[in-house]
């Protein structure tokens, strides 16, 4: 735990750490400008989703367009980067072999920098929430959200929406502890992060061709967007439960895998 | 044989625990420490003992794997063969354990550059166990720093990283302090008042380890020495008798491991060095015939006694680490090592 709370002193005086988090705050605002001069709903985009594709013009879509607009690429993005500055960032600077003269376990100090990371990303969802929020409140009201597919009130298209995020971090831990994985390996926190993100895009692709259909059930790319399923009347739980453990496995399985690399590693750095 | 630690002083907290003056107790000690990375030995069987009190320096060229005996000591990489033991705890084995008795630094020492120096040694104290700040602020003062002590490392010149990486090598009061080239890099002022501070630790009882490719060095702040050349220890002894004071001469004999060993159990101790075909032994004259006696005793056949030139400890260490253009491949080689992330 004091590694933990020792990795957050250091996250603090890094400049990246700010920019990462300020920069996905201004995302919801550009959501709800652009909402704003929509017309309607654009094909394929966040705005053809049917539980609010006839409500455009109403602030609490907004937490929702966002995170759609988020999950493919920039969520993904920032996970990598997190979970690749993980060791690799100290390694490159060479502060790694400093805090590894100190009696601490090289697994605890991981699993600090791990915990760091989700805890990172958690917040930058967060802010990413509250901000669209704020922006989608400011700039349309919030209103019950009806349309004629499926209607909830404003306290539970907020919840459903809460949820959503916290979902969408599930997977999003996935991608975290691949590039935590890659990070050990590599000691280079650019060539981690690539390595994670090409990773995660290259199994989007391949899962976009019908031959692959059998993968998809048990790669976590696969549930970026599976939260879309709390909008409905009963809530469709199958798939999402299948998303949680497929996630969670993989999260374990590949934050093992980088404990096991990391555990005896050579330090020349 | 090395004798094994004490192992009940070496649970003790290090604060209670005198440094007896005549250091007979070991605490550090490496056992066969052997270390590949591909094709290269860059340590090979390397047995030392450091006692406490010593401040004992390994002395070698660049390239001698004297950074990867350091980084094995603190841990950092895992050695092909051997282990190191400190105060009974092996590493890697024992790692965390054998660290709290530890405190040093490889290459540069390297902090967080946007934090102050009494933040960063706040952050590493902290990792050790718990931070306390009047002793944060008396590191600072033992190294010079108390001025920058709210500064941004980032700023720091490469000698007050220097003097940091030793306040928080000192900071949690450790029985051993590993220091690796603590004065490279540093112009003559930073260098003197590096090994000051380093004479001063000795002076304290403070046992030092340090690695230095500067024979002069060693010679003004060691007590003990051991050179080292392609990761094997070739002469290792007190620091005064490495020169050779007495008489050199040069013996050759039919069986040189054996004659090493004979030579090596003489009550009159001559310190030994190997020179291509010859044994280098540093006697008072006097000494001379009775050596010679015993070797023939053990059945060794001496062809050859010859009078060595006068010579001073830096002969002695060009001889004997000696860079012709054969032993400079591994040295680049190992460069390449190093390079990679």
């Amino acid at each position: 735990m004091k590694l933990l709370w020792l990795e957050i002193v250091k996250l603090r005086y890094q400049k990246r750490t700010w920019f990462g988090l300020g920069g996905l705050a201004v995302i919801p605002i550009v959501v709800t400008v652009a909402l704003y001069l929509s017309s309607g709903p654009a094909e394929g985009g966040p705005t053809a989703l049917p539980f609010i594709a006839g409500a455009l013009k109403n602030g609490i879509i907004v937490p929702i367009v966002s995170l759609f607009g988020l999950a493919p690429f920039l969520l993904p993005l920032a996970a990598s980067m997190v979970g690749a500055f993980t060791i690799a960032g100290e390694w490159e600077t060479g502060t790694l072999k400093t805090v590894l003269t100190r009696p601490v376990r090289r697994g605890s100090l991981l699993a600090a920098k791990w915990g760091v990371a989700v805890l990172y990303v958690l917040a930058a969802l967060l802010i990413v929430f509250v901000v669209s929020l704020i922006s989608g409140a400011v700039g349309f009201g919030l209103r019950d959200l009806v349309t004629p597919v499926v209607s909830f009130t404003v306290a539970e298209a907020l919840w459903l929406s809460f949820l959503a995020y916290l979902m969408a971090l599930a997977v999003v831990v996935s991608v975290v502890s691949l590039a935590m994985l890659f990070s050990t390996i590599t000691g280079s926190s650019l060539t981690a992060a690539v390595m994670a993100l090409v990773l995660v895009i290259v199994i989007q692709i391949l899962l976009s061709f019908s031959y692959f259909d059998f993968l998809e059930p048990y790669v976590f790319t696969s549930y970026f967007t599976m939260w879309a399923d709390l909008f409905q009347k009963p809530i469709e739980w199958e798939q999402m439960t299948r998303g949680l453990v497929c996630t969670t496995a993989w999260s374990a399985g590949l934050a093992g895998l980088a404990w096991w690399r990391f555990r005896r590693r050579d330090i020349l750095l | 044989m090395t004798p094994s630690p004490d192992i009940t002083t070496a649970e003790s907290p290090a604060a209670t625990r005198p440094a007896p003056p005549d250091g007979h107790e070991v605490v550090l000690s490496t056992h066969g420490l052997s270390k590949r990375f591909g094709e290269i030995q860059a340590v090979d069987g390397l047995d030392i003992v450091v006692r406490r009190g010593d401040v004992y320096g390994f002395l070698g060229p660049n390239g001698a794997g004297k950074t990867t005996v350091i980084r094995m000591i603190l841990g950092l990489i895992w050695p092909t063969e051997g282990h190191v033991e400190v105060l009974g705890n092996r590493v890697p084995g024992r790692r965390e354990a054998a660290l709290r008795h530890l405190g040093g630094f490889v290459d540069d020492p390297v902090f967080y550059a946007p934090m102050s120096a009494r933040r960063n040694l706040w952050l590493l104290a902290e990792m050790s166990g718990h931070a306390d700040g009047d002793r944060i602020d008396e590191v600072l003062e033992m190294v010079g720093l108390t001025d920058r002590a709210d500064s941004k490392v980032g700023g720091f010149s490469h000698g007050m990283k220097q003097r940091l990486g030793i306040a928080q090598a000192l900071l949690h009061c450790p029985d051993i302090i590993v220091l690796d080239e603590p004065t490279s890099g540093l112009d003559p002022g930073g260098m003197k008042e590096v090994r000051e501070l380093i004479r001063q630790l000795g002076r304290q009882g403070t046992t030092v380890f340090l690695s230095s490719h500067l024979l002069h060095e060693v010679e003004l702040v060691c007590t003990r020495a051991a050179i080292v050349k392609r990761g094997r220890v070739i002469v290792e002894g007190p620091v005064g008798e490495l020169r050779p004071d007495g008489m050199a001469v040069k013996v050759l004999v039919d069986d040189r491991p054996r004659a090493l060993e004979v030579l090596r159990s003489l009550s009159t101790a001559p310190s030994v060095a190997e020179d291509g075909d010859h044994l280098i032994v540093t006697m008072p004259d006097d000494d001379v015939p009775e050596m010679v006696k015993s070797l023939v005793a053990a059945e060794i056949g001496v062809r050859a006694v010859v009078p060595a030139p006068e010579r001073g400890l830096e002969d002695v260490f060009l001889e004997l680490t000696g860079t012709d253009g054969a032993e400079e491949a591994p040295v680049r080689r190992k460069r390449r090592w190093k390079l990679r992330p």
